[in-house]
């Protein structure tokens, strides 16, 4: 399972997954989006993927999940520090035309 | 062949442990596909298979997994992995034992076929047997240089 971490800074809601992203981390993730909710002030919400090892079809669910929920709050979302073979599968999904990937 | 619990398919990671069975002669691009979709088929098998998770419990998923893992009958069913390696074709067939009906999903439903795209992106050819309950993989075997 990931492990995953929310803070605030400067406006920003910032998520940092690390080890791997997967199916199983939904009901830890639902919590997150949940907190996203009370994000009151923050115009901006980074996903920082440095330390992630894995990411499956369930992650990439969960970040689509996500994607809708800043859709909702009006909160720009971006992808950061992808590499390895995360950033081949988000390659491999076409993440790059729905969020904004930042390396 | 592996045969692998329910429980440590979604705890660990089994397609690592299936990739060092492999020979290690072979390239970096082969390993990662090979990664990728024993991954996505292991975890099919277990939650859709021998749990027979539905759509219907994708809200509260980790919770209605760990109650079924407690269940004797659907948390001790196994999932088998086979390979072989034959005319630079590497062949892996998962087969799970679960017995509630399934098939692989035809229709474009969010959040719920990406693994299925991404398998048919990085295997050469994917099919499921639902006779048997086994997703076939075919991969094009490449050395590393």
């Amino acid at each position: 399972m990931s492990k995953v971490e929310i803070t605030t800074q400067n406006n920003t809601k910032k998520i940092t997954l690390s080890g791997h992203f997967t199916a199983m981390d939904h009901d830890q993730f639902r919590a997150i989006l949940d907190d996203l909710q009370s994000g009151e002030g923050c115009t901006a919400c980074a996903v920082d993927l440095e330390h992630l090892e894995f990411i499956d079809s369930g992650g990439l669910g969960m970040l689509l999940l996500l994607r809708d929920a800043c859709i909702k709050q009006k909160l720009a979302l971006s992808l950061t520090n992808a590499k390895g073979d995360v950033l081949r599968i988000l390659d491999i999904a076409k993440f790059d035309q729905l969020f904004k990937v930042v390396g | 062949m592996f045969a692998f619990s329910t429980h440590a398919i979604l705890g660990g990671d089994c397609a690592t442990q299936v990739l060092s069975a492999l020979p290690q002669t072979m390239d970096q691009d082969t390993r990662f596909a090979v990664r990728v979709c024993l991954h996505e088929a292991l975890y099919n098998a277990a939650l859709h298979g021998n749990l027979e998770i539905d759509d219907i419990h994708r809200s509260c998923i980790t919770k209605e997994v760990e109650s079924r893992l407690n269940n004797p009958t659907l948390g001790s069913r196994p999932v088998y992995v086979t390979w072989e390696l034959m005319d630079q074709i590497l062949k892996i067939v998962v087969k799970d034992f679960g017995e509630k009906p399934v098939s692989l999903p035809t229709e474009d439903i969010p959040h719920r076929i990406h693994g299925l795209r991404l398998m048919r992106q990085l295997a050469r050819d994917l099919t499921f047997d639902p006779t048997i309950r086994a997703i076939k993989m075919g991969f094009c075997w490449k050395e590393a240089p």
